[in-house]
């Protein structure tokens, strides 16, 4: 490697291991922001519906033999009708502001989520085996996990075809309307419940997707849903609360810090970092990095 | 010294980003004065509000109360300096009684010798709100919640009173009794008060001066009459010219 | 007042009921119950204090409860020094990272404090995992027990805390009701409401909302303090976890948030159903059944009784009919 610094190499291999996982980072933190920025709810249940999404990967792949990676649609769909019913019987009175009531439902919600998880599917971890499970890809002195670039690839997907409903679509419109002002959304015609339930139902369904695409690389138990929420919280204020892409480029940030910090400082505090910069971006900058709502 | 503006604002302006919501906008409002402000929806006079009562900080320009520059002070150090104000809609403290939301004023702003309980009691029986003292604001009448509003804005200590289209929704007769109210407030006390409406109709007989807000600044400052037949005002309300002058 | 009157008599009487169990024959493990009974009870008068009378989403007291138990902790077992002092520092350890945390965060919206809350009781359990020589890593801390001694605020048997706890209960339902009395409980109710209305009465919003923050996690790790010499133990699990976060929350939330009575109803509630299904789910074998409790219990309370046991009572429960 001619006029390449040899020192470079494990930092710039933390950087790059730390972009591929921080856009699983992303696609967890994505719908995570969708339900704040349209409808003001912070979910803090939404990790219970990524493991859930893991356990749809596990199901398919050890019971029925399928590739999780070909359950991702199946995964969205189940996790989104969960959405629908978490939307119906809880989030529904809670839409439009932030409340205590509102953040403490939700992870009671959560907690009966992970208890029903440990109830069916038992305490111990399991994961899945896709095509790509085990299989490194070496670029010069660099290597990657294949099955973290597959799921990079969809994370970012996932990011750029919201993104695109949102502001290409008729009902993306409607969507972005009842988030700026749900008075005049109504007055105009939308009806904001039936809209604000299909935005909900999107955001699991994002949860869902995260979740069997993770489980091919990083195993699951019941617990995994609320270990995983505060990374997820991180990356969307750090992107700006309710922005898409904002989350998504939150998430490769936290994944770059938190793996430079685990691979050249300490793998055991890999996440202290994150939480003094949360603090510092509140105190500093509570747009975010790319500008989400302030208000 | 004593001869200075109770109120005086300076070459304000104020941009959103790219919109500019005021630009240069200068009066000042004598102490003891009754002094409307109008102008049509989107004129400026909201963004003004929380200007001068230090909800928003200005892009130019400064506010001074008293002759003492306020245009870095927050809200409550106003607040407790005199500079006193309502909101458009009505907030009040939802869980707190008529009585104890009036008394969150008054235990913040009278100065430590006087008693606020009594001040409460006082407050209460200036504003006709006695029997209501121990309801929630939301068991009374939206013209009493206004009056509670009133109320809570001139406890303790009061020099400026700024109300923001405090007549709107109610009954002609209950709009009247509280112009009647404030008055009488205007006349006991010396406050000098300020209200905002966006239309010219309900002010003509409750003020002497009127300052006219227009597409971000000040196009017309003067008696009721002569504004009702400024011809730049009548132009900048074209087609709710109706509204202006009845 | 009569209601008044009333209040005073049914407190008198728990206080001599709670008193006389330790001579009234029972078996220990009662008496542990009661205690573990007040002691959250005490906790929760405190997050009440922030919550509950000021509205700050706090989801992670479990900081100032696991400061107040490793602080007394590793000062007693490294350095001899007893609770009685170590309580303080811990108590200055609190303060400190509440004032940070307040002034980092607590002029933003109030999501943004709660999702600090949780951040920084993160950031401690991976910290006091990771230190293992000065915390005991994931094991957690145990106190080297040295006998009964008041000096060190030990005993083999839960009696002297069950007295102990008592004394925290009667004191913290006095600072409770007097803050309610006060110009502060006022003002922290008037920002609990609106933020906007309670600076145009003159109240300064931020400075407040520190203040109640300060008071309330100085409370909380007092009484880990005493969590700490009852239990003998921390883990990062138990001081930072989320279920411990919740237990912290549960008693005001489901007695009634901002009352001074709330958080007593609510963590007798609480620790009896707790204690409960944890009998049941042993005899049935199966483990973990309070968390699904704790989570069911909260959802209901937040859906269905937002404003607790005592708002059953009392439709219209207002902190002034108890002033």
């Amino acid at each position: 490697m001619s006029g390449f610094d040899t020192a470079m190499v494990p930092v710039l291999q933390a950087v790059l291991s730390g972009v591929l996982v921080g856009g699983v980072y992303g696609l967890l933190s994505i719908g995570l922001s969708l339900a704040f920025g349209v409808m003001r709810i912070v979910n803090f249940a939404h990790g219970d519906l990524v493991m859930y999404g893991m356990y749809v990967g596990v199901v398919a792949s050890a019971a029925l033999g399928i590739d999780p990676l070909l359950a991702l649609p199946a995964s969205f769909l189940i996790m989104a009708v969960l959405g629908l019913a978490q939307y119906q019987f809880v989030f529904r009175r809670f839409v439009g502001a932030t409340t205590l009531n509102q953040l403490l439902a939700a992870i009671g919600l959560g907690l009966a989520l992970q208890m029903v998880a440990q109830l069916v599917f038992g305490v111990d971890a399991r994961s899945a085996t896709s095509m790509f499970a085990g299989s490194y890809d070496l670029v010069g002195p660099f290597f990657f996990a294949r099955a973290q670039i597959v799921a990079f690839v969809v994370a970012l997907i996932a990011t750029v075809a919201v993104e695109l409903l949102l502001r290409r679509t008729q009902w993306g419109k409607s969507v972005r309307a009842v988030a700026d002002n749900i008075e005049a959304a109504e007055i105009v015609g939308l009806r904001s419940q039936r809209i604000n339930l299909g935005a909900f139902a999107l955001s699991c369904g994002l949860a869902g997707i995260a979740g069997t695409i993770m489980v091919t690389y990083y195993p699951t138990d019941p617990t995994k849903g609320f270990a995983l929420m505060p990374i997820a919280i991180i990356a969307t204020t750090i992107g700006g609360l309710g922005s898409i892409t904002g989350a998504f480029l939150g998430g490769i940030f936290c994944g770059v810090v938190q793996q430079s910090t685990a691979m050249l400082w300490n793998s055991a505090l890999q996440d202290v970092p994150l939480y003094v910069l949360l603090l510092v971006f509140i105190a500093f900058r509570p747009t975010g990095l790319f500008g989400g709502r302030s208000e | 010294m004593s001869d200075a503006a109770a109120l005086e604002v300076t070459h304000i302006a104020k941009r959103f980003g790219g919109l500019v919501a005021l630009r240069d906008v200068s009066f000042r409002v004598a102490a003891g004065e009754v002094m409307g402000l109008i102008g049509p929806n989107g004129a400026g006079k909201s963004t003004l509000f929380e200007i001068v009562s230090g909800n928003l900080p200005p892009s130019g320009g400064r506010v001074a109360f008293f002759g003492r520059d306020c245009t870095a002070d927050p809200p409550h150090v106003r607040r407790r300096a005199g500079l006193c104000r309502s909101f458009q809609k009505v907030r009040l403290f939802e869980t707190m009684s008529v009585g104890e939301n009036i008394a969150v004023a008054a235990r913040q702003c009278l100065p430590p010798d006087k008693d606020w309980r009594a001040e409460v009691t006082s407050i209460l029986e200036r504003m006709r709100l006695t029997p209501q003292a121990d309801r929630l604001p939301s068991e009374i009448t939206l013209a009493d919640r206004k009056k509670v509003e009133i109320g809570r804005a001139i406890a303790g200590y009061c020099r400026v009173l700024m109300l923001d289209e405090s007549l709107s929704g109610l009954t002609h007769d209950e709009a009247e009794e509280l112009i009647g109210e404030i008055l009488t407030l205007n006349r006991d006390t010396g406050i000098t008060v300020i209200v905002v409406e966006h239309v010219l109709s309900v002010l003509a007989k409750m003020v002497k001066r009127l300052v006219v807000l227009h597409n971000a600044t000040v196009i017309a400052d003067g008696t009721p009459s002569e504004i009702a037949h400024d011809p730049v005002v009548i132009e900048a309300y074209l087609g709710t010219k109706a509204s202006v002058l009845r | 007042m009569n209601r008044r009157r009333q209040s005073l008599i049914l407190g008198a009487a728990a206080i001599v009921l709670m008193a006389l169990l330790p001579v009234s024959g029972v078996n220990d493990y009662i008496v542990a119950v009661a205690v573990r009974m007040l002691i959250f009870i005490a906790l929760g008068q405190a997050w009440n204090v922030v919550a509950g009378i000021g509205g700050l989403l706090s989801l992670g007291h479990g900081v100032f409860l696991g400061l107040g138990c490793y602080a007394t902790g590793i000062l007693f077992n490294d350095y001899g020094l007893p609770p009685w002092l170590g309580v303080w520092v811990g108590a200055l350890l609190s303060l400190a990272i509440a004032l940070v945390m307040g002034a980092m965060t607590l002029r933003m919206r109030g999501v943004f404090f709660a999702l600090a809350t949780i951040a920084v009781s993160l950031a401690l359990d991976q910290l006091a995992r990771h230190y293992v020589d000065l915390t005991g890593g994931d094991n957690g801390l145990a106190l080297k027990f040295l006998g009964n001694s008041l000096w060190f605020m030990q005993s083999r048997r839960p009696m002297p805390f069950l007295y102990a706890a008592l004394v925290f209960v009667v004191a913290y339902y006095w600072i409770t009701r007097w803050i309610l009395a006060s110009r502060f409980g006022l003002e922290m109710r008037a920002v609990r409401d609106d933020e906007t209305a309670a600076a145009a009465a003159g109240v300064p919003v931020f400075r407040t909302k520190l203040l109640g923050l300060l008071v309330s996690a100085v409370m909380t790790s007092v009484a880990g303090t005493l969590y700490m010499q009852s239990y003998q133990a921390i883990d990062p699990e138990t001081a930072f976890g989320l279920s411990q976060a919740i237990q912290l929350q549960l008693p005001a939330l489901i007695g009634g948030l901002g009352t001074s009575w709330g958080p007593i109803v609510g963590g007798a509630v609480m620790i009896l159903l707790s204690e409960g299904t944890n009998l049941g789910s042993t005899k049935l074998g199966i483990a973990g059944v309070d968390i699904l409790v704790y989570g069911l219990l909260l959802l209901a309370v937040v859906m269905y009784a937002p404003k607790g046991i005592m708002g059953l009572f009392n439709t219209r429960a207002r902190a002034r009919s108890e002033s």
